[in-house]
């Protein structure tokens, strides 16, 4: 998953070529879009609000404020790496950061439940933004800035909570390693406890005020290298791609705290690790991500980029990954995401689809894709919506889905 | 008021032009002089909260430490480990202008990603653009567009600064947008950088100033749970108490400068009663005239205090305006002087208060009024068939004497009984060397009286009549000229007790600075402030010691810090022996065996210090301070005299220093030459080689002992300057009430003329008559000067700042103050004198 695309943001990105785009592209340009805010203006927003579902946040309207723009068109690609060969991989190593890229992200969704059938879902994603090439970091100082977001979906409960932190990646105060794993702001956590890789056994933890997760993660399944071999491109243009990985089923137990009320938890949570340079092309408005964990043990992975015409752009994609582990890649013709519902938030008036039929006949496959809630907004400094799903029809099961730039 | 009545007195000051001058000109230098210290004060006080609320926005609580700081491991650690949020960490200091020794700029490093909820101005008004290079780029900056104006840059510009021996050139990376006024004057001396840039530009590797803690809920319970998970050597304290601390600094300080003002407000007030009642009591005539055309003494009384009113009026405007002017020059000196001794204030610029000038106008128009009101109650009085007799009045004064007498002494009594009662209360022993002051002015009548008549007694010993003609007018008109002789009475002694005092600190400094400063010369931070703890590397000591005519180097790391325990005092580490030649107060073993005391962890601590905090080392053995290793006692090995810090001094060995405090700078490098070698010459050169890469100052003992004290005379530019005010009033208000009271003369005057005396003569009377009252208020001033000097040196110092000073007299000081006396006195019989000799006698006689 992503950060959201905003629906304005592609209002500001003029890459040279008008491209196909991946959830990478147009997450790059999100999350640089809120780094930019986020110093100045944004901040304010994050220490004040936290995330409660209750009344409006500045961040909405903040950011779209214009006052990024200047900074959004100086910021080229000059002098960051491209993902623009089909790269060998090398594990643990390529779990920690690749600070020559301009973005990257490690981010965890799953759907977990409590021994008394209390269902929850949960979402902490840690990304990481270069702001400029070829900082040299001091004690303090950092060309990069760490921010991550905490969202708990209290099925049951009926609530839903969000939150961000941010923080430069030096001073011990935020980044990643490798090996043993770790990637961390402040004190929401991932990491491993012994000489563990991004496999596990890894802990995850995160608190915030009431709202509080921990987790012990382990990988059923190994790392699965999405695109060509991990190479995710958007665009025909060389260089215009992501290195894009994931591990599709975690298996996850711990606790979750609500107030006082304390939560032995299990269930699956799906990681996706993605690191790239280049930015979203204007014509694509945003994108939709689905992750799927089925009880048969397979799982499926799909997006698709919105253009501006109203149509889908080819470069949409996505993976099937069976039970043992193989991957069989989706193109663009070979499935259909059809919204059957909708929800308007109260709080920033947009109007998200709610509820999909996904189609997939040469897989065979025709499923029904059910938010578990509709509010599963994120009011930060992004505004998105990315929540937990059930999954009906040909197969059953749960997942994550994103939607952006709506 | 009837018109015509208002306007026959309007006429009279029309043709007494330089009496109604006179009196616009007392009260309006009397109101200035309040005025514009009030207004010096005050906003020197407004800009001081300003200066340190400006840097604490919005935190209620902040983490410090007692040393230079603490370790920036403490902010991710308490992001880390303790679940605590709103927390800011600060790297702050000050740098200086490059080219410019004055102007100083605060820089205040912070971190954009955790600063919004603390201070709105840097969270929230920095501009988007500025943002990746204020993070990325070393040594950036943002500035306010008023700064960034005055100095004439723009962002991609770069400016020049200097901090401690080091040059810096720092990009403007943004421009910070100000939200209010507040935001708008704080930014006008201050500069904003990343965390990064403050500890790389600060010498503070690894430091940070404090972490500002925004704490609003469950206040003790999280309090409480920091407390407990920090590491050792910090601790949390309120904002308000960050300030508190810093204000007590200045606490003496600005007392002294409300005595000044109280001071002034005292001559203010002679000089305004002087000047107003003298031009009623000029009037009787006048009034007997009206009275006999019909006016009645209610119209009488109504004209007088209109009249007053009205020019006191015109004073007061003027006396306000010029007061504004005044304490614009004023406050430049006050906010140096605090700078130089406690605290660099970066915000400046005039707060005129509505308190301040209505405070003026008050005191102008009231003052004016009371003294208008027991002539106009004279003028009432008058009969219309001719003048009042001044013998009345002075016939009153007269009954009044025993009175005003007793009155006198029981004030003077009481006022050397308050400061003879040990105690520790400032404000009270100013309060009693104002009761001195007054006291003496009261008695002031009766010593006119029997000095006169102790020279007309002694007449066959004096040649001439006109000594012993002068000496008889003084007594008889002893109403006026007991106030005219108060009031430069008061005025001298000021003048020789201040001025006592200073030259008696003066001196003071002087021999311990000669006894403290061993070395030849001395390689150090040129100063620019109080408070700065600038540093230099470790590396220029190395420079110094190898320079072949040194035999050896000591260095000295002098640090302010803050304390919990002992709030702000002056910590010095030194690297080598410098206890074998201080005078010591008292100590605990031998002198020999002082230095490895010092070695083994013992410290020295100042005069100041041990009164400041009521240390008794037969009692307390210990001082406690709170090091990067936790809490940590230092046993007193003994208490020294040291001038250098008025908040307490703490000596320790440089090795028992860095094994407490994270370090790596020094202050000073103090060599010791071989003998023989040629200082100078030595001084040159290290200027030469250090210089080249590093802004050191480099200088021979001599030097430095004249940099010490050019420091310490601009401390006492302020009192000095407000001394010299105050003494300018004063002669002015002698110089017009003498010269009323010759000039109301006229008659008296021109019957002597008439009756034959020679103009000559004429003048010779009138100048001896001046010359006398002169020679009275210099003789009182003069043991009432010394009483002050000794009240300064020996009470007030003592229990301002905790030290012992040297009284030293210096007869030219009083000399002076003598001469000054006289020569004010005469110069106001020079005016009279020469009128009267211009003077028609049958002009003057018709009038009778």
């Amino acid at each position: 998953m992503d950060p959201l695309l905003h629906r304005r943001t592609h209002s500001y990105s003029h890459p040279p070529h008008r491209e196909n785009s991946s959830r990478a592209a147009a997450a790059a340009i999100v999350i640089r879009g809120a780094v930019l805010f986020l110093l100045p203006l944004l901040m304010l927003v994050t220490v004040g609000c936290t995330g409660n579902r209750d009344g409006e946040t500045a961040a909405t309207t903040v950011v779209g404020e214009r006052s990024a723009l200047s900074v959004l068109s100086t910021s080229d690609t000059a002098g960051f790496a491209r993902a623009d060969v089909v790269r060998d991989f090398r594990f643990p190593e390529d779990d920690g950061p690749h600070p020559e890229f301009r973005t990257e992200w490690w981010y965890w969704t799953g759907n977990l439940e409590s021994s008394d059938g209390r269902r929850f879902g949960y979402q902490l994603t840690f990304f990481r933004q270069a702001l400029a090439p070829g900082v040299r970091d001091s004690a303090w100082r950092s060309g990069h800035t760490y921010f991550a977001n905490f969202a708990l979906t209290d099925i049951d409960g009926g609530q839903f909570h969000a939150f961000e932190r941010f923080n430069r990646g030096t001073a011990g105060l935020a980044g990643a390693r490798a090996f043993p794993f770790r990637v961390w702001v402040d004190d929401w956590t991932v990491h491993a406890t012994g000489a563990n890789d991004i496999t596990g056994p890894v802990e995850l933890r995160a608190t915030e005020g009431e709202i509080s997760i921990a987790l012990t993660l382990r990988a059923e399944k190994p790392r699965i290298l999405h695109g060509d071999h991990g190479l995710s491109k958007k665009s025909a243009a060389s260089g215009n791609a992501s290195y894009y990985y994931s591990l599709t089923r975690i298996a996850s137990d711990g606790h979750i705290r609500i107030g006082d009320r304390t939560f032995a938890v299990q269930g699956t949570s799906w990681l996706d690790r993605e690191w790239s340079t280049s930015v979203l092309d204007p014509a694509q408005t945003g994108w939709d991500w689905f992750s799927m964990q089925f009880d048969d043990g397979s799982e499926l992975m799909l997006y698709q980029l919105r253009l501006d015409n109203g149509g889908i752009d080819p470069f949409s994609a996505g993976s099937s990954i069976d039970p043992t582990g193989k991957r069989r890649t989706l193109t663009r013709e070979e499935f259909h995401i059809m919204p059957r519902g909708a929800w308007q938030s109260p709080r920033s008036g947009i109007h998200w689809p709610s509820g999909w039929e996904v189609r997939i006949p040469a897989l065979g496959l025709v499923l029904d894709v059910e938010p578990v809630r509709d509010d599963q907004e994120l009011p930060l400094t992004v505004t998105y919506w990315e929540g937990a799903v059930r999954i009906r029809g040909s197969r059953t099961g749960v997942g994550y889905v994103e939607l952006t730039g709506y | 008021m009837n018109r015509a009545l208002l306007r026959a007195g309007l006429r009279w000051h029309g043709r007494h032009r330089v009496q109604t001058l006179l009196l616009i000109l007392g009260v309006a230098l009397g109101v200035a002089l309040v005025v514009g210290i009030d207004i010096a004060n005050t906003s020197a006080d407004r800009a001081f909260r300003l200066s340190t609320t400006s840097l604490t926005g919005k935190a209620t609580h902040r983490i410090v430490g007692d040393g230079i700081g603490i370790s920036d491991t403490v902010f991710s650690f308490l992001r880390r480990r303790t679940g605590f949020r709103p927390s800011a960490p600060v790297v702050e200091g000050v740098l200086s202008l490059e080219g410019s020794m004055v102007r100083q700029l605060r820089l205040l490093g912070v971190d954009p990603y955790s600063e919004p909820p603390f201070r709105g101005y840097v969270g929230a008004r920095v501009d988007a653009a500025a943002i990746v290079p204020f993070l990325t780029v070393p040594g950036s900056i943002a500035l306010s567009s008023e700064l960034a104006a005055e100095l004439r840059v723009t962002p991609g510009d770069t400016l020049r600064l200097r901090r401690g021996v080091r040059s810096l050139r720092m990009p403007v990376a943004g421009i910070l947008r100000a939200g209010d006024e507040f935001e708008r004057r704080a930014l006008r001396g201050m500069i904003i950088s990343d965390i990064a840039t403050a500890q790389e530009v600060l010498d503070l590797p690894g430091r940070l100033s404090h972490i500002d803690l925004i704490v609003a809920r469950d206040t003790a319970a999280t309090l409480a749970h920091l407390r407990t998970t920090l590491p050792p050597g910090v601790r949390i304290e309120t904002a308000e108490q960050r300030s508190a601390a810093i204000g007590s600094m200045t606490d003496a300080f600005s007392l002294n400068l409300t005595a000044l003002s109280l001071l002034a407000l005292l001559v203010g007030m002679f000089l305004i009663y002087d000047t107003v009642s003298f031009s009623v009591v000029q009037r009787r005539e006048q009034f007997g005239v009206l009275r006999a055309i019909g006016a009645s003494r209610a119209q009488i009384a109504t004209m007088v205090l209109g009249e007053t009113l009205l020019l006191s009026s015109i004073g007061t405007i003027a006396g306000l305006a010029l007061g504004v002017f005044l304490g614009k020059a004023a406050l430049g000196l006050v906010t140096q002087t605090i700078s130089d001794l406690y605290f660099t204030m970066t915000v400046t610029g005039i707060d005129v208060s509505a308190v301040s000038l209505i405070k003026g106008a008050l005191l102008g128009l009231g003052a004016a009024l009371t003294a208008a009101l027991l002539p106009a109650r004279e003028a009432m009085m008058a009969s219309p068939a001719g003048a009042i007799r001044r013998a009345m009045l002075e016939d009153r004064i007269r009954a009044m004497l025993p009175r005003i007498t007793m009155l006198g002494a029981l004030l003077l009594l009481a006022g050397l009984a308050i400061v003879l009662v040990p105690q520790r209360m400032v404000a009270l022993s100013f309060g009693a060397v104002l009761l001195v002051l007054l006291g003496t002015a009261l008695l002031s009548p009766v010593v006119i009286r029997m000095s006169m008549s102790l020279i007309v007694r002694g007449r066959h010993l004096l040649p001439g009549v006109t000594t012993v003609m002068a000496a008889r007018n003084i007594a008889r008109s002893l109403s006026r000229t007991s106030l005219a002789i108060a009031a430069l009475m008061i005025a001298v002694s000021v003048i020789v007790g201040v001025n006592t005092m200073i030259g008696s600190f003066r001196q003071t400094v002087e021999d311990w600075l000669a006894v403290t400063l061993g070395a030849d010369v001395f390689v150090s931070v040129p100063f620019s402030g109080a408070g700065r703890n600038e540093g230099m590397p470790m590396a220029l000591r190395d420079s110094v010691a190898a320079h072949p005519d040194v035999a050896r180097v000591i260095t000295a790391r002098p640090l302010a810090l803050q304390t919990a325990r002992y709030g702000g005092l002056q910590l010095v580490a030194a690297s080598d022996d410098v206890a074998k030649r201080r005078p010591y107060k008292w100590q605990r073993v031998e002198r020999a065996r002082i230095w490895p005391m010092l070695h083994t962890g013992g410290v020295l601590i100042s005069e100041p210090f041990a009164w400041r905090h009521a240390i008794d080392p037969a009692r307390d053995s210990v001082i406690t301070l709170r090091t990067d290793t936790g809490e940590t006692d230092f046993l007193i090995a003994g208490i020294f005299y040291d001038y250098s810090s008025d908040k307490g001094t703490v000596l320790m060995s440089d090795r028992v220093y860095r094994a407490h405090w994270r370090d790596t700078l020094v202050g000073s490098v103090a060599a010791f030459l071989h003998p023989g070698a040629n200082v100078d010459a030595v001084v040159h050169e290290l200027q030469r080689r250090l210089g080249a890469t590093s802004n050191v100052l480099v200088q021979s003992n001599r030097g430095l002992r004249d940099t010490a004290l050019a420091i310490f005379d601009r401390t006492f530019t302020i009192t000095l300057a407000l001394q010299l005010l105050a003494g300018i009033v004063a002669f002015i208000g002698v110089f017009s009430a003498l010269m009323a009271l010759q000039l109301e003369r006229g008659r008296e005057i021109a019957t002597l003329r008439a009756t034959g005396m020679s103009r000559s003569q004429l003048g010779r009377l009138i100048l001896t008559e001046t010359g006398l009252m002169g020679a009275v208020s210099g003789l009182l001033a003069l043991p009432v000067g010394l009483a002050m000097a000794l009240m300064l040196v020996h009470v007030i110092n003592l229990r301002s700042f905790g030290w012992t000073l040297q009284l030293r007299l210096d007869p030219i000081d009083f000399v002076l103050a003598f001469a000054v006396a006289i020569a004010a006195a005469l110069l106001a019989g020079i005016y009279p004198a020469f009128r009267f000799a211009q003077t028609d006698i049958r002009q003057a006689l018709r009038e009778e």
